[in-house]
């Protein structure tokens, strides 16, 4: 499944609000509620999709569709294909992982990339209670830091507010034993949403997500960076400082500019594999981009859970 | 290596300043913090290396630019020894000095020195120099013949290190080529004088040698009576024809002198009394003697009325006036015209003696000022009328008084003595026997260095405590005429000139200097003081050899040929003699133990390598700044390259990469 942007039937979003005015609201609570209906506003995608008996709405078919709620009788009409979507009660699990650890706090932009993810993880939260789903929240660096197994209702989605807008960048990153205890956690099918920026190994990567994967539940990895890391401009060369191992490294400016960019994009073209080979979506971010391509992408893919 | 200007050397002080900005800049460079190394790499040449590597260069380049600059402010000289003749790998530029006095004039002299000088001359940087009175550069050897004038070796070596440093400097340095027939007569009597002044190395070349001569050494022509000095310097006795005539060549007459080897004899003519205008006489010795120059004198015989003196004297001067007309009568102006209160003021007066004036009375003072204005001449000679009355008695005389800024000096008059000296040399009036005048009471008038003739010096024993030497005798100018103020009175209780010998010649030359009368007579090139502020020279043949501005811009004038010359002044015309300096008619050269230490002294100082022949090396100071100054400017620019090294692509690679 692609997860590129362009694979959306998005409209001009309009009223979707850039990061740089949602970082003047004071909670991550109305950072997602301005988002998420600015998003289903602007892009005429409903909160409530599912596959219940009450007909809600038609749309295009794209691959990959469950070919079952394919309308034949449309398609004989129009000769193009239709899915009928209905609207009705969903009990659908999700699970949101924030990566907390130290590299998710660099860099001098608004947002930073923690930031970023709390409100991606709200609006999701936000978006998960609008559709009637159990959303819980799991914060991990190099070790489980918060764990809210995914709960109904608003109080309890107040409780993840909380918690998202509390969240401290610190410590390393860790996969493995995240990704295990989560997957030990949540053991019926469900959604799982991780925000991260995901400086890992390909095989840390895959190991985590096989372990979330063998449970069957649904994936979708946000990869969140901001500009620095994606075009780090130093105009000499540098001494540079690991967050989280707090390695120093004398870096060839040249090197930065040339050498840095091939390598960022070799290890997206890994994650996104990797992602590929267990069902997982992989989405790209920017923090200087709007939250509506984060939060299309995830109601595309909520809206193929039945 | 020599520093000439060591001080600068405290400039290595600011090696400082790089050393502690470096250090600044060496701190541990800033850190900058990102997510992770996971996509970085380390540079292939590590950063840190790089940047002390380049701060050490930067930081040693600096230093030495600084190091640089410190060394050539100090002025570093190298001292080596050159080859004077290959020039050691550095050109030696020889000085030919060619003595062109008198004595050069001798049979056969010069061409031996134009040969020398030929040998000697090599390079286009040596350069050549006749000596004599003055030093002149030639480059023409052919067209150059020696002159009428003195050599004196005495300070000639100063004098040639002057001249060398208005010369282009020389990589090699000078070696002083000496061309002379080296006279006994023109050494100096202290022997350091032949040597000292000059710090290039100076190589003798003896010409000519020693040679008989005879010669006409004075000649002085008086009312009736020409006497004329014979002088020898030959190694036998032998008897001269004389011949006495005018210059016009009437009035001749024969006689034979004889002269004893090294001595002189004097021979005597009566002549016709003085006629109404200026002669000239020519006493003229026949010889076939080595020089030929020195055989004839001329002397300048005044006209009988040549000059009409009038004597201004108070009554209660008529005791000194004694002394002066006797001195007047002396020096041939007999009957001077005293002027009484009421006396008619004489018809043009060349000159007026004012005897102790006090305040002249109006009329008296008007008269004085026209003929002061109409270009005349006074002599002032002050007493106690003068020191009461505080100025001299007449217009011009205002803002320049006697006495009245002065009045301690008088007191000092009382309580020490003076002596005499000549702070004017070339001033007629100070010519005589100074030295035994003694002064005790003078009055103090305000001169310039320019206007004092003579000046007082403290006595043996003195205890004065005068700073400058107080003036005696001063010069100046009112209008178009002059005044000559005597500032001690004719008095025995005021000193003691009236009983020397220099009062009378004193007196005599103020009367002919002011009249401007026929002028002592003046040696070949010796400098003369020119008595009027601008006049015309002509030679015997009518030539004009000074023009009016040529002395009118110098109060000295020099004549360089012997003979009798015309000098003309507006309204008068009287004559001059220029005879040759006798003492360059003595051709016996200096002993020969005394020219090897004067070779061994010159050839040796200040700079010769001991171990070298004294004619072959020479120590030079080659000057090592330019050199430096221009290392300094090499580094300069490599500095600048090396600092910017870093800053000279204007497009990085990953704008590059963009663009693509």
């Amino acid at each position: 499944m692609s997860s590129e942007a362009a694979d959306l039937p998005l409209r001009a979003p309009s009223k979707l609000i850039p990061p740089a005015v949602l970082a003047r609201l004071g909670s991550v609570e109305l950072v997602a509620r301005a988002v998420v209906d600015g998003v289903l506003h602007g892009t005429h995608l409903t909160d409530r999709p599912g596959f219940s008996q009450e007909f809600a709405e038609y749309r295009d078919y794209v691959p990959g569709d469950d070919l079952r709620f394919v309308d034949w009788n449309a398609y004989a009409r129009t000769d193009r294909p239709f899915l009928k979507l209905f609207e009705g009660e969903t009990n659908t699990r999700m699970l949101v992982l924030v990566d907390t650890s130290a590299s998710m706090g660099v860099g001098d932009a608004q947002p930073t990339k923690l930031r970023y993810a709390a409100w991606l993880a709200a609006s999701l939260v936000h978006l998960a209670g609008r559709q009637h789903d159990a959303a819980g929240l799991m914060t991990f660096a190099d070790s489980v830091g918060t764990l809210v197994p995914p709960r109904s209702g608003a109080a309890a989605r107040q409780v993840l507010f909380h918690l998202l807008d509390a969240m401290t960048a610190r410590g390393g990153t860790t996969w493995s034993s995240p990704f295990g205890h989560a997957a030990r956690r949540m053991t019926k099918r469900g959604i799982v949403a991780a925000v991260s920026d995901f400086y890992c190994s390909a095989e840390d990567f895959r190991s985590g997500l096989a372990m979330l994967g063998a449970r069957g539940h649904d994936l979708i990895m946000f990869h969140v960076l901001d500009a620095a890391e994606r075009r780090p401009r130093f105009g000499r060369n540098v001494t540079v400082r690991d967050a989280e191992s707090g390695r120093v490294l004398e870096v060839d400016a040249s090197d930065l500019q040339a050498g840095y960019s091939r390598r960022l994009a070799s290890h997206e073209d890994t994650l996104r594999r990797e992602a590929g080979r267990v069902g997982a979506h992989y989405v790209r971010l920017n923090v200087d981009e709007p939250l509506d391509r984060a939060l299309t992408g995830y109601l595309r893919f909520r809206a193929r859970r039945p | 290596m020599t520093f000439l200007a060591a001080a600068f050397l405290a400039g290595f002080a600011v090696l400082a300043v790089p050393f502690w900005l470096h250090r600044m800049n060496e701190r541990a460079p800033a850190q900058t913090t990102v997510s992770s190394l996971m996509l970085m790499r380390e540079a292939e040449e590590p950063v840190r290396t790089r940047r002390t590597l380049a701060h050490r260069v930067l930081l040693a380049l600096r230093l030495a630019l600084l190091t640089l600059l410190a060394l050539a402010f100090a002025k570093p000289v190298l001292e080596t020894t050159v080859d004077a003749q290959t020039g050691g790998g550095v050109a030696v530029a020889r000085l030919i000095v060619l003595d062109s006095s008198l004595s050069m004039r001798r049979h056969g002299a010069w061409a031996e020195a134009l040969a020398v000088a030929e040998t000697l001359r090599g390079s286009t940087e040596d350069r050549i120099v006749l000596a004599s009175d003055r030093l002149t550069f030639v480059d023409d050897l052919r067209s150059v013949s020696p002159g009428w004038s003195r050599l004196d070796f005495g300070g000639l070596p100063g004098r040639l290190d002057a001249a060398i440093a208005g010369l282009p400097q020389a990589p090699g340095g000078w070696q002083i080529h000496l061309i002379s027939d080296f006279q006994a007569s023109a050494a100096a009597a202290n022997f350091n004088a032949l040597v000292a002044g000059t710090r290039w190395p100076v190589q003798l070349h003896t010409v000519g040698g020693a040679a008989d001569n005879w010669a006409v050494e004075s000649v002085v022509v008086n009312d009736r009576r020409l006497e004329a000095v014979v002088a020898s310097f030959a190694g036998a006795s032998r008897n001269l024809p004389v011949t006495v005539s005018r210059a016009d060549g009437d009035q001749e007459q024969r006689a034979t002198v004889q002269v004893a080897a090294g001595s002189r004899s004097g021979i005597g003519f009566d002549i016709a009394a003085a006629g109404p205008k200026h002669e000239a006489w020519r006493v003229a010795l026949s010889t076939d003697d080595a020089l030929a120059d020195d055989d004839v004198g001329v002397a300048v015989r005044s006209a009988a009325d040549a000059a009409t003196v009038a004597i201004l004297a108070p009554d209660a001067a008529r005791s000194t006036l004694a002394f002066l007309v006797a001195a007047l009568d002396a020096s041939g102006f007999a009957d001077p015209l005293v002027l009484q209160a009421g006396s008619p003021w004489p018809r043009s007066p060349d000159a007026v003696i004012l005897l102790d004036p006090g305040d002249l009375a109006e009329p008296l003072r008007r008269r004085v000022d026209r003929h002061l204005a109409t270009g005349g001449g006074a002599l002032v000679i002050v007493g106690p009328r003068t020191e009461r009355y505080g100025a001299l008695p007449f217009a011009g005389g205002e803002g320049t008084s006697v006495g009245s800024d002065a009045r301690p000096v008088l007191n000092r008059a009382s309580a020490a003595a003076y002596r005499v000296v000549a702070a004017d040399k070339s001033h007629p009036l100070a010519q005589g026997a100074w030295h035994d005048v003694e002064v005790e009471r003078a009055l103090k008038l305000a001169a310039t260095g320019d206007e004092t003739i003579l000046a007082l010096a403290a006595a043996e024993g003195s205890t004065s405590n005068e700073g400058a030497a107080p003036p005696l005798l001063v010069e100046k100018r009112f209008g178009k005429g002059r005044a000559l103020v005597l500032l001690t009175a004719l008095d025995r209780n005021w000193s003691s000139l009236v009983l020397r010998p220099a009062f009378v010649g004193m007196i005599g030359n103020a009367v002919r200097y002011l009249g401007q009368d026929s002028y002592p007579m003046a040696y070949a090139g010796e400098p003369v003081h020119a008595p009027a502020a601008s006049m015309q020279i002509f030679d015997a043949a009518g030539r004009r050899v000074l023009a009016l501005d040529e002395t009118a811009r110098q109060p000295v004038i020099r004549l360089e040929r012997p003979g009798v010359y015309a000098v003309r002044t507006p309204g008068r015309e009287t004559l001059m003699a220029v005879n040759v300096d006798p003492r360059e008619s003595d051709l016996r050269p200096l002993d020969a133990d005394l020219l090897a230490r004067w070779q061994n002294a010159a050839a040796a100082r200040p700079a010769r390598s001991p171990n070298a022949s004294s004619e072959a090396d020479a120590e030079v100071q080659l000057p090592l700044a330019p050199w430096l100054l221009a290392l300094a400017a090499a580094l300069l620019i490599v500095e600048s390259m090396a600092a910017n090294m870093g800053r000279w692509n204007p497009s990085p690679p990953w704008r590059k990469e963009s663009t693509a």
